[in-house]
């Protein structure tokens, strides 16, 4: 039914797959984070791995992993 | 979660899910616990069921503290910007194991630290598969089962599902609830004199 609802030129829709698409960035983003951590990577090794900042990575992941290790 | 359900019980919580999946919504949530219970209100006793607002009040209300149409499923989306969701599933699962996909599945999804972005409404994995139950959701069973249990009953009937809802303080459905007219604490009382 909503196959044929869907229609890409119509924002609301457009919108929220690029929605749905940065959530699933996301969440692989976590997996391979933690893996690489499981691993013994540095924080900077894996900033550079995902091509941003040192600071943003530890931001985001250490605060979500409860600041273990 | 459900093995201590009594069969009506099973029947509301079928209905919770079929009423998230209409309205298109990815976890299933105490906003449809409340739904699903309205609309089988003849399950419970009289005197608490007569105190429930209408479902469909319940629902404009409902689509009023959302603020926005729903959507498709996330899976219909994803094909739409060319990303098979079980694909990408299957892939995880291959280079992670099951235990990593259920682990994304039990822990609640965390907000990534970007300034520019509005809180999510997403409260369950994406990757970890359709229709999770949402925590407040889970707690209201468990409430509901250390009730039975302090009772010596062996099944959750549906008002002692009811009051677990309830006794959740900040779950949606009391939320809707009180802008529905209808003050939980009362429901809760009359319920335990009617249980």
């Amino acid at each position: 039914m909503l196959n044929d609802a869907v229609d890409s030129r119509d924002p609301t829709v457009g919108l929220a797959a690029v929605a749905a698409l940065r959530d699933l960035v996301e969440e692989l983003e976590e997996l391979h984070v933690d893996n690489a951590r499981q691993l013994g990577w540095s924080w900077q090794a894996i900033a550079d791995g995902l091509g941003i900042t040192r600071q943003s990575v530890h931001k985001k992941h250490h605060v979500r992993r409860g600041r273990r290790s | 979660m459900f093995d201590r359900c009594d069969p009506n019980t099973m029947a509301v919580v079928d209905t919770a899910q079929q009423e998230a999946r209409e309205l298109g919504h990815n976890h299933v949530g105490t906003e449809h616990l409340l739904l699903a219970l309205v609309r089988h209100r003849d399950l419970l006793p009289t005197p608490v069921g007569a105190l429930l607002p209408g479902a469909d009040e319940v629902k404009n209300r409902l689509a009023e503290v959302m603020g926005d149409p729903p959507r498709p499923p996330d899976t219909e989306l994803l094909k739409l910007v060319g990303i098979d969701l079980e694909e990408v599933r299957a892939s995880v699962r291959r280079t992670f194991g099951d235990d990593a996909l259920n682990q994304l599945g039990r822990r609640r999804v965390h907000q990534p630290w970007q300034p520019w972005r509005r809180p999510s409404r997403r409260c369950t994995s994406l990757l970890a598969g359709s229709m999770s139950a949402a925590c407040r959701f889970k707690e209201a069973f468990e409430r509901a089962r250390r009730d039975s249990d302090r009772r010596h009953r062996d099944l959750i009937d549906p008002v002692t599902l009811l009051v677990g809802m309830i006794d959740v303080e900040e779950a949606m459905s009391n939320r809707l609830l009180r802008d529905t007219g209808v003050d939980p604490d009362v429901v809760r009382q009359v319920a335990r004199e009617a249980a």
